[in-house]
């Protein structure tokens, strides 16, 4: 009997010493800091879970062989859509939980506060915000998978003149651009004026309204005024499904290339029905890409949350196997090796963390992906399918004229 | 400018005024009648439009039906709010009534993120997208409801505070508490009759809009500022004023878009405010008393 | 104090003289040495906690002692944010100098506005404030060319640069702002018991019997105005190069100036120390439920939040200053005895 219990008693001891040690290194912490309360909460939620979702999938496939099998401890933090608590989250998440780099925070507002204090406790942050600053201010530890801001005008425009091309119509050259006024309108629609001058096409209406109308009509009827034939609107969801029923009411008949946001949410097909076909939109992503992991993800985020795979969910899915990429490479959960190791990374795909536009993920000396571009989807039959350019389109775009 | 579309923003300004109205009203009546401003009003909007919303969701009622059931819900929410909170600062100072309000607006809205998440929920109905056309003007069917239902409730409520006894108990307490009370006059019924009045109208103003509009947690903000604004140019506590400053400011809102610039909308309706309060702060309709 | 030993009483008035210095000089030591022992997040909610207690006292000026309940101060920080940053990005001014120009601007818009409002009663004045902020808010989003519009405006980071308002350390930002603090807590105690502070409690408590007894009402309330926007506008300079980025929502928001008016109010009107005590329970509280909950329940700590408003306002209108301060005053009893 008294031997058993020697025995026990070691065995508690051993545990017990084992056990922090274990913990050490089998878990290492990932900051996943997004809205998921306020006005930006709706997106900010998706991107969690398919973090989270990526989190497991890494997990369940051995972890960091580089460092044991160490699991991925994903540490989710609320910024409430608001940049001081932005502020506030970033420092309690990187000095409470010190973890090896931050996933964040898709408004790029935020992403440019949250950055600012990474930079200065040397964490690195990867992101799929869009605006041209991110990595336009010199800073170490900051890298964009996405697409940048300028990029999305010239994208739609091009999209628009290869329409024009494409259903041989003759006199149709007047474009109505007009954008909210928030950072993600006023940083996408700068693009949009500048190349529609270069192809030549008559700008007839550039301007920026208050985000959070009440009512498009007003909108709308100077659309009408301006003779437009293809309409380039920048906005968020409420307005751009009012936007659409208002075109439709008073029988403006425009060709909508949405600037993405509000044009790729499900909300806005189950809000219009029938009325968002053939709608175009730009994105910075889109869950019909033809990349090998896509599909089975896009399967399992549906199964889990009950909707499909919006573009930022998929960007955070993306960042979270690059950071786990990053880990590999550098043995190491130093934040400083891990942004040295972030820095020289090269997926291709197949790799789960290679599914953005243009395949590679690939950082310049700024920290953005080279390889990325913009996509044009449009809704067909109540899926968003994307169209262009050739390289990643999966289905042809149904014409409009 | 072509005169149509002229012609054609007039009318926007027109329609989206009615829904104005009709949420500043139910503002006015609880400034008019309790003297509270109240800041959750917005949120009882919001609260209209969820009811609204999950009764056509489940049922498939028509919203403008629901205006039936989201009216007395409202209403009874809006007698417990003030039974239960408004009572307790009528005799305190400004600063207590206003951020009592304030709270009860923070508290709900954030309810109805807890149970409702954050995601945009819009109803589709038929006649959401269908517009009839005079001439060169089209006048969408959905707001053109929605206005009429803003009239007719407008009117309603004016007869029932000019011709019925309760209602003219309202309006003496309005005038002179001291007095009303006097003539033998409950203010506390009539007080919690006001704000339940109130809340009943800001349900319809969520019902009516449905259509057109989509509800989530933080909607009320958008059109309390506004309900603010309309309700001061009227003057704060005038019913007929609220109805005029919420068409007034429609149009205002329409052709600011159309000529300054499709941001300036709101710009403009809030430099009139200014311009109102500082030449007329008893509001536009006031007669000079005494 | 029936029956207390005569001899002690002769020593008490030379301690209890004492005292009061004493533990002053003990807190002040406290508050200089203490953030050392911080680490970077709690001393971050200690440098909000300070912001807003000097936001709210700054606030209290005007709503509080001349009973002005403004919904607008977001204007004020606003004007003081975006002037010193704007000011640095352009012609690289140190902020230590922007910030009394934001100061000045904000003086001036103080004038304008008090002019056009200070003459309307209660909520129309409240009403008229919000307006005031959102045109503010509305033309800043509007000229982008200018301020960034939605964009916002991010302040260079340039590294430990002490005279351009830049620390690599954390704890010297908590020391410009417990100055900033003190000063205005100094401003307004000496207020309080100025000419100019018995002239706003009247006004505050009863502005027609005011006037009747030769208070000249408006005058006195443009000059509270001013002085709130002048101190509001030096903790919004104080903002923008703490925070690092400022946009029209985060500095010109409805939101902030209830929050102000709710740090003030929790805390206790019309009390030099109130709305530093609110900032120091409502901050904190913040804080912390969002650390606790933030992620799991989506809008629990505003909920928490409002009640707690709701529950201030029906059972301590007069605020939590006031047990607070009996509290106090006991203790200093005891220690005299």
């Amino acid at each position: 009997m008294r031997w058993r219990l020697v025995l026990f008693l070691l065995a508690a001891v051993g545990m017990m010493v084992a056990l922090p040690t274990a913990a050490q290194v089998s878990e290492i912490p990932v900051g996943i800091i997004y809205p998921r309360t306020g006005e930006l909460a709706r997106l900010g939620e998706t991107v969690v879970q398919a973090s989270l979702m990526a989190a497991d999938d890494i997990n369940n496939a051995g972890g960091i062989k580089s460092l044991g099998g160490a699991r991925i401890r994903p540490i989710v933090a609320d910024n409430r859509s608001d940049a001081t608590i932005q502020r506030t989250e970033t420092e309690r998440l990187i000095t409470r939980y010190r973890p090896v780099a931050i996933n964040g925070s898709y408004a790029s507002s935020l992403t440019l506060v949250g950055t600012e204090v990474a930079e200065r406790l040397k964490v690195p942050w990867v992101t799929g915000s869009i605006a041209d600053p991110i990595t336009g201010r010199g800073f170490k530890y900051v890298f964009q998978v996405s697409p940048k801001a300028s990029m999305f005008g010239k994208m739609q425009v091009d999209f628009a003149a290869e329409l024009l091309k494409q259903a041989r119509v003759a006199g149709k050259r007047k474009v109505a651009i007009l954008y909210e006024d928030t950072a993600y309108g006023t940083s996408t629609s700068k693009g949009l004026l500048d190349r529609s001058k270069e192809l030549g096409l008559d700008v007839a209406l550039y301007e920026a309204y208050k985000a959070g109308i009440t009512d498009a009509a007003p909108l709308v009827t100077k659309v009408k005024a301006s003779g437009a034939d293809i309409l380039f609107p920048v906005s968020y969801l409420t307005d751009a499904i009012l936007l659409i029923k208002t075109l439709k009411e008073q029988g403006v008949n425009v060709v909508v290339i949405g600037g993405g946001a509000g044009y790729l949410m499900p909300e806005f097909y189950q809000g219009l029905g029938k009325l968002a076909e053939g709608v175009f939109s730009v994105g910075s992503w889109n869950w019909d890409l033809p990349y090998k992991p896509i599909k089975d993800v896009a399967e399992r985020y549906k199964r889990r949350t009950g909707e499909f795979i919006q573009e930022h969910a998929g960007e955070g899915y993306a960042i979270m196997w690059i950071i786990a990429n990053a880990l590999e490479r550098a043995r190491s959960t130093d934040p400083q090796k891990v942004r040295d190791a972030l820095a020289k990374t090269d997926l291709k795909p197949p790799h789960p963390g290679a599914i953005m536009p243009g395949g590679c993920i690939k950082f310049d000396s700024t920290g953005w992906n080279t390889c990325v571009h913009p996509v044009m989807v449009q809704w067909q039959d109540g899926e968003l399918r994307t169209v262009w350019p050739p390289n990643v389109a999966t289905v042809k775009a149904r014409l409009p004229w | 400018m072509r005169p149509e579309i002229l012609l054609q923003a007039l009318v926007n300004g027109i329609l989206m005024g009615g829904v104005y109205s009709l949420v500043s009203i139910g503002l006015t009546l609880i400034f008019g009648v309790v003297r509270i401003v109240n800041f959750a009003h917005g949120e009882f909007l919001m609260v209209g439009m969820y009811i609204t919303y999950w009764l056509w969701a489940l049922t498939r009622m028509d919203p403008i039906v629901t205006a039936l059931v989201s009216m007395p819900i409202l209403a009874v929410m809006g007698y417990f709010f003030y039974r239960a909170l408004v009572r307790r600062v009528l005799g305190a100072p400004d600063l207590s009534q206003i951020f009592l309000t304030v709270g009860v607006s923070l508290v709900l809205q954030n309810f109805a993120l807890l149970i409702f998440t954050a995601n945009y929920r819009s109803v589709t109905v038929a006649y959401a997208t269908q517009a009839f056309r005079v001439g060169p003007v089209s006048f969408s069917v959905a707001r053109l409801i929605a206005f009429a239902v803003a009239v007719f409730l407008s009117l309603l409520v004016g007869l029932f505070l000019g011709r019925t006894d309760i209602g003219r108990a309202m309006r003496a307490v309005a005038q002179d508490r001291d007095a009303a009370m006097l003539l033998g006059i409950d203010p506390h019924r009539v007080y919690a009759l006001a704000v339940a009045l109130g809340a009943a109208l800001a349900g319809a103003g969520g019902s009516v809009i449905m259509p057109y509009f989509y509800v989530f947690p933080t909607v009320g903000a958008s059109f309390v500022l506004i309900a603010f604004v309309v309700v001061i140019m009227g003057g704060l506590g005038n019913v007929t004023g609220a109805f005029l400053g919420g068409i007034i400011m429609g149009i205002a809102e329409s052709l600011g878009i159309l000529f300054v610039g499709a941001d300036a909308g709101v710009i403009v309706a809030f430099i009139i405010l200014i311009l109102v309060l500082v030449l007329r702060p008893q509001g536009l309709l006031a007669v000079r008393r005494g | 104090m029936r029956g207390a030993p005569v001899p002690s009483e002769r020593v008490i008035p030379a301690t209890a003289r004492f005292i009061k210095p004493l533990s002053a000089v003990v807190v002040l030591l406290v508050l200089l040495v203490a953030p050392w022992f911080f680490t970077p997040y709690p001393l971050h909610i200690v440098i909000m906690t300070l912001l807003f207690a000097a936001a709210g006292s700054a606030w209290n000026i005007v709503g509080g002692y001349a009973g002005q309940l403004s919904l607008g101060h977001a204007a004020f920080f606003g004007i003081g944010a975006y002037t010193t940053t704007l000011l640095q990005i352009h012609l690289k001014l140190s902020p230590w100098i922007g910030m009394w120009a934001g100061a000045i601007l904000a003086v001036v818009a103080a004038v304008l506005i008090g002019w056009a409002t200070l003459r309307l009663q209660g909520p129309y004045f409240a009403i008229a404030t919000i307006a005031f902020a959102e045109v503010l808010r509305l033309m800043t989003l509007h000229l982008r060319d200018f301020t960034g519009g939605a964009v916002g405006l991010t302040v260079p980071y340039l590294g430990n640069r002490p005279w351009y308002f830049q620390f690599e350390q954390k704890v010297y930002y908590y020391y410009v702002i417990l100055t900033l603090l003190l000063l205005i807590v100094a401003v307004v105690r000496r207020m309080a018991s100025s000419r100019l502070g018995y002239y706003l409690i009247a006004i505050g408590q009863n502005e027609i019997v005011a006037e009747a007894v030769g208070v000249p009402a408006v005058a006195t309330k443009i000059k509270a105005l001013t002085l709130s926007a002048f101190l509001t506008a030096l903790c919004g300079t104080f903002y923008a190069q703490y925070i690092y980025f400022i946009d029209p929502f985060s500095v010109l928001s409805l939101g902030l100036s209830i929050e102000f008016a709710l740090v003030a109010i929790v805390g206790g009107v019309r009390t030099v120390w109130g709305p530093v005590l609110g900032a120091a329970l409502l901050r904190p509280l913040t804080e912390l439920t969002q650390a606790a909950l933030g992620a799991t329940y989506a809008g629990v700590q505003l909920i928490v939040y409002g009640s707690l408003l709701i529950l201030v306002i029906l059972l301590r209108p007069e605020g939590l200053i006031g047990p607070v301060s009996r509290i106090y005053t006991r203790m200093m009893r005891r220690l005299e005895v």
